[in-house]
């Protein structure tokens, strides 16, 4: 498995599709659980019987026409007990798996993804299948659109049945997700937003559209996850709706604070900019927190203008490509779990520093960006 | 098998009966199956249990009981009678916090304990069997007393897709033309227009 090659050869083309808001805005991903009935739910369930439902699922994809039809023989499917921890990691950065899936992979966890890498079905994780659609920037609804016609036409294919309660929904191993199953959540990088100082404001805001606001998992790069928190009680339309609405207000925050920003703290501001490029076009050896806070600098500075050519969308993949274990499939490397002993543990990490510090100084070579004259 | 008809302790008043789940119930019916001596126990209202009790005195055959038994409480394999009873009865909301620990789903063996622990559970069935813990967990809208599935259902199939992906379609041309005509840009604000009226 490679970043670069065959299966996700065309995983940089989707990044390319046109989005509103991707200035702030990184990328939207829903998630839809179903579980069949007359099974126990993953956790509980025997091997042996939920090789059963991956039979049934493969049934789907290549006999019943899944991959032929629906994904025009682009798909692909990975068995996630064949695969090394870095290729589960891979798929995780990928993909926005949940990272359990990943840590303990099983021979009856299986993952069928589109072509492209923006649709896929993940086969016994949490519940017995999960349908995701994930895309570059704000496309809530295209990204609900896309998750449920995958469902229907993979309902359409399998014979199992789901389970289903009138009253509660969809089943799903998680009461919370039970209802509709469905998680819609968008990353966000947010540095205006938490310079105006209402962020408990928002916070409390986030409850009333359901909705919760919590920092990714760059510390200091100041990027957020929105995810709804009820699954139940609305449509599906109603929930990405209210999502949507909460991000709208969010957005607005989000420049009035950029402006504010920029024009009182002009000085500084430039010159964090300026700082990162330097650091990215020189360093030696760069950690992906420091490499996604740099790059996150760079992204205000196309905001603001200031950077020309360089585009939202380049630096939205970059975020992802930046990633541990992109970076190690790239320079055919291993990631180190973390059974491994620390010396070997910071070898190879310092190994893959050293790739990552690479990949930013030829991007800075080949960008030639020109700050403005006023600068000198 | 033998069927019982009497009171109920103090304990279990306020239990819900497992028939109609309306009237607190007052009378308690235990069958032994057969194949594993296990005793079975429903907790019926006074009206319900008038309903079945005339029926089990009339000496049934097994096969006419059993009959009686499906109909009566949906089914008369052991596992679907027990998960009922503890559903229907609404035992799980009533019972003390040290009994309710060992309440077990009969079908994946997952016990509340466990559920309160990982939050996870078994099967389909621990819904009906933790029915009111269930409940507690799931997150509710402002405004919204009790939790009920309102978005779509397997019958509902392509409909609900196709629906959200012309509502996204028409949603982007709407934008597209907003920044057309904030641009002044008529011609193509003009094109977009059209676009969405062909759309609806």
């Amino acid at each position: 498995m490679n970043s670069s090659g065959s299966p996700f050869s065309s995983l940089d083309d989707v990044w390319q599709m046109a989005s509103t808001d991707s200035d702030a805005v990184l990328l939207t991903y829903v998630r839809l659980s179903r579980n069949a009935e007359n099974f126990r739910f993953p956790s509980t369930e025997d091997s042996a019987t939920l090789m059963e439902l991956v039979d049934m699922a493969r049934q789907a994809a290549y006999d019943n026409g899944l991959f032929a039809d629906y994904w025009h023989d682009r798909g692909v499917e990975f068995c996630l007990g064949d695969l090394n921890y870095t290729e589960r990691r891979f798929l995780e950065e990928s993909f926005q798996l949940p990272y359990q899936l990943i840590v303990r992979a099983e021979p009856h966890q299986v993952l069928f993804s589109s072509g492209d890498g923006c649709e896929n079905i993940v086969v016994n994780g949490r519940d017995h299948f999960v349908f995701t659609s994930v895309l570059p920037g704000c496309q809530p609804f295209l990204a609900l659109g896309r998750a449920l016609k995958l469902e229907h036409e993979f309902s359409t294919r399998i014979i199992a049945k789901y389970a289903y309660d009138e009253e509660l929904g969809y089943l799903t191993t998680r009461p919370e997700d039970a209802g509709t199953g469905l998680r819609i959540g968008v990353l966000v990088h947010l540095p205006g937003y938490l310079s105006t100082h209402r962020t408990s404001a928002f916070k409390d805001i986030a409850k009333r559209y359901n909705v919760t606001l919590k920092e990714y998992r760059w510390p200091g790069s100041n990027v957020y996850v929105i995810e709804n928190t009820s699954a139940m009680g609305k449509s599906e339309e109603q929930i990405v709706m209210s999502m949507h609405r909460y991000l709208e207000l969010l957005l607005m925050q989000e420049r009035v604070g950029r402006e504010t920003l920029w024009e009182s703290e002009n000085a500084l501001m430039s010159d964090q900019i300026c700082r990162s490029l330097a650091l990215l076009g020189s360093a030696r050896l760069i950690d992906w927190q420091e490499c996604a806070m740099h790059l996150f600098a760079l992204r205000l500075g196309v905001s603001n203008g200031i950077i020309k050519n360089l585009d939202h969308r380049l630096l939205n993949y970059l975020a992802i490509r930046v990633f541990p274990c992109h970076i190690a499939l790239e320079a055919g490397m291993e990631f180190p779990h973390k059974n491994e002993s620390a010396a070997v543990r910071h070898k190879m990490m310092t190994e893959i520093d050293s790739c990552r510090a690479r990949l930013c100084r030829k991007l800075c070579k080949i960008w030639q960006i020109d700050f403005p004259s006023s600068w000198e | 098998m033998m069927s019982g008809h009497d009171g109920f302790d103090d304990d279990n008043a306020a239990v819900l009966c497992c028939h109609c789940h309306r009237n607190p119930a007052t009378v308690k019916v235990a069958f032994m199956s057969d194949a594993g001596g296990v005793l079975n126990e429903h907790f019926l209202c006074e009206p319900c249990a008038s309903e079945i009790s005339p029926k089990l005195t009339q000496g049934l055959s097994p096969e006419e009981l059993s009959e009686l038994l499906r109909e009566f409480f949906g089914s008369d394999s052991l596992d679907d009678m027990i998960t009922q009873a503890l559903d229907s009865s609404n035992v799980v909301g009533n019972l003390e916090e040290s009994d309710m620990a060992d309440i077990t789903c009969p079908y994946c063996k997952t016990t509340l304990r466990s559920f309160r622990k990982t939050g996870r559970l078994g099967c389909s069935r621990c819904y009906r069997v933790f029915r009111d813990v269930c409940l507690e967990n799931i997150p509710l809208w402002p405004g919204d007393e009790v939790a009920r599935h309102v978005g779509m259902c397997p019958q509902d199939g392509a409909s609900v897709s196709d629906r959200v992906l012309h509502t996204t379609r028409l949603h982007a041309l709407r934008k597209q033309l907003r920044l057309a005509v904030r641009s002044e840009d008529y011609l193509s604000a003009a094109k977009l227009r059209d676009q969405i009226k062909r759309l609806k």
